[in-house]
């Protein structure tokens, strides 16, 4: 995932072409696919326990 | 909203005082009985019991006494567990057994943990009860161990380290909780919870790094986090390693938190964590999906694992304690 991460970073069009299914990632299916692209996107997301994910 | 514990017509001091209950039972020198009652007596926090409990209910358990016992039980070890992590770790400074003499703190905390075990082993006869508390408590010693001398490299030996240590506690109270209602190990209540354990760490590391009493950050714990940044796939992860590397710039960067979530996302570990609680979070849920049970109690069940309060609407909540409220 550290890999993937980076590379996200570093081409940030995939994003795009994850998302509208013009690419896939090797070894996730669409639904992990769909969680990943989530959980990049969406870093400020609620943690548990009420706390802010991040900007607290 | 009420929690598990309230709405099966139980509260938190019931809990505690079957802690206490169980200290009384076993413990007959008085000295240390009153220091382990007083270990006891600051805690407020009872969620595995309550997942235990809420187990012990969706599958079907009838007695609330054994509910109760089971309860108390596991929070008596998870607390043993705690000092030993306490004192390892040399944090939690204010908590009652690291203002005392560290050798006294240490020798009480293997009574409670034996005082944990009796009372484990009198709630039922079914030898898988003993068998499965003994494996997670020695798992979770062993991801501690590992923890302790640093030894994840990787992130899959991190993921791993934080299964025993934190993922088997959760184990602990809902295998158990499941077993004691149906006197059967269930594969897939050990699965999630385990995925429950590692989402919650995950959250759980991701905060500590903001507050000014932890050590982990100046240790140079191999957390997910630091693994990452030790890739050093760009300058904000190499800026952040440095200053990680100095606790006076560590509190600056502490004192301008816009700052610091800037120099997270910079370097992709906030996205990086992020990926993971959401990946982690997902297998919970699908294993949760995969239990022989009626739509209604898998419902409760997920939303007592992946409860997250600050999302939850109020028809969410409503109709949470309704079908909890018909199910006990």
């Amino acid at each position: 995932m550290q890999n993937l991460i980076n590379y996200f970073l570093n081409y940030p069009d995939v994003l795009k072409k994850l998302k509208s299914n013009e690419a896939s990632l090797i070894g996730y299916d669409s639904i992990q696919t769909q969680i990943i692209i989530k959980g990049f996107e969406n870093y400020l997301m609620m943690g548990a326990d009420n706390k802010k994910w991040d900007n607290e | 909203m009420k929690t598990i514990i309230e709405q099966i017509c139980l509260d938190a001091n019931q809990i505690k005082n079957r802690m206490k209950s169980i200290i009384e039972r076993n413990i007959f020198n008085e000295h240390l009985m009153q220091l382990l009652l007083s270990f006891i007596e600051p805690k407020k926090n009872f969620s595995l019991a309550e997942s235990a409990v809420l187990h012990y209910v969706i599958f079907d358990g009838e007695n609330q006494e054994t509910a109760v016992n089971l309860g108390a039980a596991i929070e008596i070890l998870t607390l043993t567990s705690d000092i030993i992590d306490d004192l390892e770790d040399e944090d939690n400074r204010d908590a009652p057994w690291m203002k005392i003499d560290r050798s006294l703190a240490l020798s009480a905390a293997f009574s409670l943990y034996t005082a944990g075990l009796q009372s484990i082993n009198s709630i039922s006869t079914n030898p898988l009860v003993i068998k499965y508390v003994l494996k997670y408590i020695q798992d979770a010693m062993q991801g501690q161990h590992d923890d302790l001398i640093n030894k994840p490299k990787t992130e899959d030996e991190c993921l791993e380290v934080i299964k025993l240590k934190c993922g088997s506690l959760f184990a602990l109270a809902n295998v158990t909780g499941t077993l004691l209602a149906t006197g059967e190990f269930n594969k897939s209540v050990e699965s999630y919870s385990y995925y429950k354990g590692i989402f919650e760490q995950i959250s759980g590391d991701y905060h500590a790094i903001f507050k000014d009493n932890t050590s982990d950050i100046l240790k140079d714990k191999h957390t997910l986090i630091n693994l990452y940044l030790k890739r050093l796939f760009n300058k904000s992860s190499q800026e952040l390693l440095c200053i990680f590397s100095d606790q006076k710039l560590y509190s600056q960067l502490r004192l301008n938190k816009k700052e610091f979530i800037q120099k997270l996302y910079d370097s992709g570990a906030s996205q990086y964590v992020s990926v993971l609680y959401q990946l982690y979070m997902h297998k919970c849920e699908t294993e949760v999906e995969n239990l022989n049970l009626d739509i209604k109690k898998i419902k409760i069940i997920k939303k007592h694992l992946l409860n997250n309060k600050n999302n939850k609407k109020d028809d969410e909540d409503a109709e949470f304690n309704k079908l909890f409220f018909e199910l006990s």
